[in-house]
């Protein structure tokens, strides 16, 4: 079945609707799910067949040098070349302004040679400055965590392992700061490895190479250790070792892909809800998917009893979240999927109901994970300029009610605006009344564009076609063509003002994160957070491990 | 230079918002991009050329005007073919009896690559410029999944360096204010 056929009809309650969903408050409180691509890629690692190798470790004692870690099976290779580099402190920053990483990568297809890997080198270390071949498919870059990284290798040298508590706050050893993938500065396009069915789901080779990275950084630093003290070291030992995961640091550089990609969202979202409503159609729950409803519930409490952050508003819901898991462990005992669900719904807050529909969607595997492959779509360009004004205008009404009840005069209603700017293309947000730029904004002020598109449709002969109507406003063209795609794709929209003051950025973040597979999310403003990736996340010698893939909600033992 | 499509069709809608097109012809430029790459044409060259047409000779709105269900462009003018192409393939699927006529045009492949986009034949459209033209709606064969040559696509230096700078265009200036708070990173982001 190619990936973006028509979902199979298995028995399910109805979706929650897209007005309930794609609000931005509860997006910014999704949780990682089995069908997050971090799971599903190591998923494919665990039954594809790939054995992974570290064919080069030249790496000098301070931890500076090459890496090679191949992942491979009959037929196909990829290769994930590591840059450990030296450097100056005043250099370290997570921003994507940044021209110096202590580590750089490069997903490469097949296994490099030593003129591919000089090549590389010439190139990966400078990231965006650099230019790349189509047999490299991922580009990225992590620093280390400075808090971390040198106690973790000060500790192993002296045959102790880390600070329990430093671990439980930092979790990981590096940060990725852009993940790069998709024919950025000559980097394979997407179309040239997306018929591979490894690969074919959404982010899965960008996930790959954080996979391999988290495996570079763990290496990396009891090499450190190792070299510091060879008669005292010791390793990690398997429980932290297994918790530590892979940091990363964001802003708004991926906030402006939900706006852009509608279909795709659309059926990220429509995976999702389509799981959710599987699981509330199961009528009877067996004693052992009881049970392990209630020790995943357990483990999530202890997972968000490790999650502290300084942000004032996370550590409040972080909080409340706490609380409400507590009486969710009282409601757990008798109740159905959907019982569970609608009391969750009816008494808990937003984070406490959204993680309710991961622990859901986690214990019914068999009707959850065929939907992963259902994830991926090309955007549709295309739109019907057939259709007549009369039944533009309906749709508009029914899909975008939300914004036209907006009071677009209301200046706090455009307060910002969206960007990019000249420093690495970087998106920003601007403040319109008082930052120069407005003029250059991207078309994300969509409910304001909607607005405008009704009123003008009032003017117009209702029997008149899109074609001819864009012909004479072709400033419409593209909230028409947006408008035709939400009605095919109603999870594919956003329904928020995502120019007006109350507009949180963080919670763009947060979901998209939630679909990689993020946890531990750790704002920094209102627009940039960090977050752990794979932690908990099987090694490759777990990957045959009958419970390789049970790793939600990690925690630290 | 060796660029990927995505570096193609990202370069293209940007510059077209660079000339001032609107966003949704913008999005047009991108799919037409992209088609025109993997068809094998020169696409940096023919977009560079469509773009500055539209810097030269402006960009009339509408672009054709009607008589019954015959479509016309002004006789003197020359239409851009960015806006002219998706204009007469909108046109021709929402009235598959009309025709569409087109006097003088910049960039008649940008035509072509529209109209095939939109499933419609375009072995109507005369691939010298100057030339005049007459779409009817006939269907066209199903476009192919456009897979990227191997190794990416070769454009001139030159032509992309001018692309580059008609996106430049739509970037905004770098200043301290946009970069302390324009991003939102903390403070404390290397620790």
């Amino acid at each position: 079945m190619p990936p973006s056929a028509p979902l199979p009809d298995l028995k399910q309650v109805p979706l929650r609707p897209p007005a309930q969903i794609m609000r931005l408050a509860r997006m910014g409180s999704f949780f990682a799910t089995r069908l997050s691509f971090m799971r599903v890629l190591v998923r494919e690692l665990m039954t594809g067949g790939w054995t992974v190798a570290r064919p080069l470790f030249d790496i000098d004692a301070v931890g500076y040098g090459t890496a090679v870690y191949r992942v491979s099976r009959p037929g196909r290779s990829y290769s994930l070349v590591a840059f450990s580099h030296e450097l100056a402190p005043e250099l370290r920053t997570d921003r994507v302004i940044a021209e110096a990483w202590d580590a750089t990568f490069a997903l490469c297809d097949g296994e490099p040679d030593a003129g591919e890997i000089e090549r590389l080198r010439q190139n990966v270390p400078r990231q965006e400055a650099g230019r790349y071949r189509a047999s490299d498919i991922v580009l990225c870059r992590a620093n280390r965590s400075l808090r971390y990284f040198d106690h973790v290798a000060e500790r192993l040298a002296v045959g102790l392992q880390p600070d329990a508590a430093l671990t439980r706050e930092v979790g990981y050893l590096m940060r990725t700061t852009a993940v790069y993938g998709n024919g950025k500065f000559g980097i394979a396009d997407r179309s040239r490895i997306e018929g591979r069915a490894e690969l074919a789901g959404p982010f899965q080779a960008e996930m790959l190479a954080v996979y391999l990275v988290r495996l570079f950084t763990l290496d990396l630093v009891e090499h450190v250790a190792r070299a510091k003290a060879p008669g005292t070291a010791i390793a990690l030992a398997p429980g932290i070792r297994r918790y530590i995961g892979i940091g990363n640091a964001t802003g708004l550089g991926m906030a402006p892909f939900l706006m852009t990609h509608p279909v795709l969202i659309g059926n990220w979202m429509l995976a999702r809800e389509t799981a959710l409503a599987r699981v509330r159609a199961v009528a009877v729950m067996g004693g052992r998917t009881r049970r392990r409803l209630g020790e995943l519930l357990l483990r999530a409490r202890q997972h968000v009893s490790q999650w502290r952050v300084a942000d004032p508003r996370q550590s409040a819901r972080i909080v409340e979240l706490e609380s409400d898991l507590a009486r969710l462990g009282e409601k757990i005992a008798d109740a159905t999927p959907d019982g569970l669900y609608r009391w969750a719904e009816n008494h808990l807050g937003l984070e406490a109901q959204e993680l309710v529909v991961s622990l859901l969607i986690e214990i019914f595997p068999e009707l959850v994970d065929e939907l992963a492959r259902h994830m991926a779509a090309p955007e549709a360009n295309r739109f019907d300029p057939a259709m007549q004004m009369v039944d533009f205008r309906h749709i508009l009404e029914r899909d975008y009610d939300w914004a036209l009840r907006i009071d677009c005069t209301d200046p706090r209603q455009r307060a910002r605006f969206w960007y990019v700017s000249e420093e690495k293309l970087e998106p920003r947000l601007g403040n319109r009344h008082e930052e120069p730029g407005a003029e250059l904004e991207r078309p994300f002020a969509i409910a304001h564009d909607i607005q405008a598109l009704h009123r003008a449709l009032q003017a117009e002969d209702p029997r008149q076609t899109l074609a001819v109507f864009l012909m004479r406003q072709p400033q419409f063209r593209h909230s028409v063509r947006r408008a035709q795609i939400v009605a095919r794709h109603p999870y594919g929209e956003i329904r928020d003002n995502l120019v007006g003051e109350a507009c949180l950025p963080i919670d763009l973040l947060r979901c998209k994160l939630s679909f990689f597979g993020a946890s531990k999310f750790d704002p920094k403003s209102d627009r940039w957070t960090r977050i752990a990736m794979y932690q908990g996340a099987p090694f490759p010698s777990d990957l045959a491990s009958p419970d390789a893939d049970d790793w939600a909600f990690p925690v630290l033992p | 230079m060796i660029v990927s499509r995505n570096e193609i069709e990202a370069a293209c809608q940007r510059a077209a918002l660079g000339v001032g097109l609107a966003h949704g012809f913008a999005e047009d430029a991108t799919a037409i991009a992209a088609r025109l790459a993997a068809d094998g044409e020169d696409v940096a060259a023919i977009m560079l050329a469509a773009l500055s047409s539209i810097e030269e000779n402006g960009c009339p709105i509408p672009c054709f005007n009607h008589d019954e269900r015959l479509w016309r462009s002004a006789e003197q003018a020359i239409v851009p073919a960015l806006v002219a192409g998706p204009c007469a393939a909108d046109l021709l699927r929402a009235d598959p009896g009309a025709v569409v006529q087109i006097g003088r045009t910049d960039e008649p492949k940008v035509i072509a690559a529209a109209l095939a986009l939109a499933g419609l034949d375009a072995a109507e459209v005369p691939l010298e410029r100057g030339q005049s033209m007459r779409l009817t709606a006939r269907p066209g064969r199903p476009l192919a999944t456009p897979r990227p040559p191997a190794e990416g696509f070769t454009v001139a230096d030159a032509v992309w360096r001018e692309l580059l700078k008609l996106a430049a265009r739509t970037y905004v200036p770098a200043s301290e204010q946009s970069r302390l708070r324009g991003a939102g990173a903390g403070l404390n982001d290397a620790d």
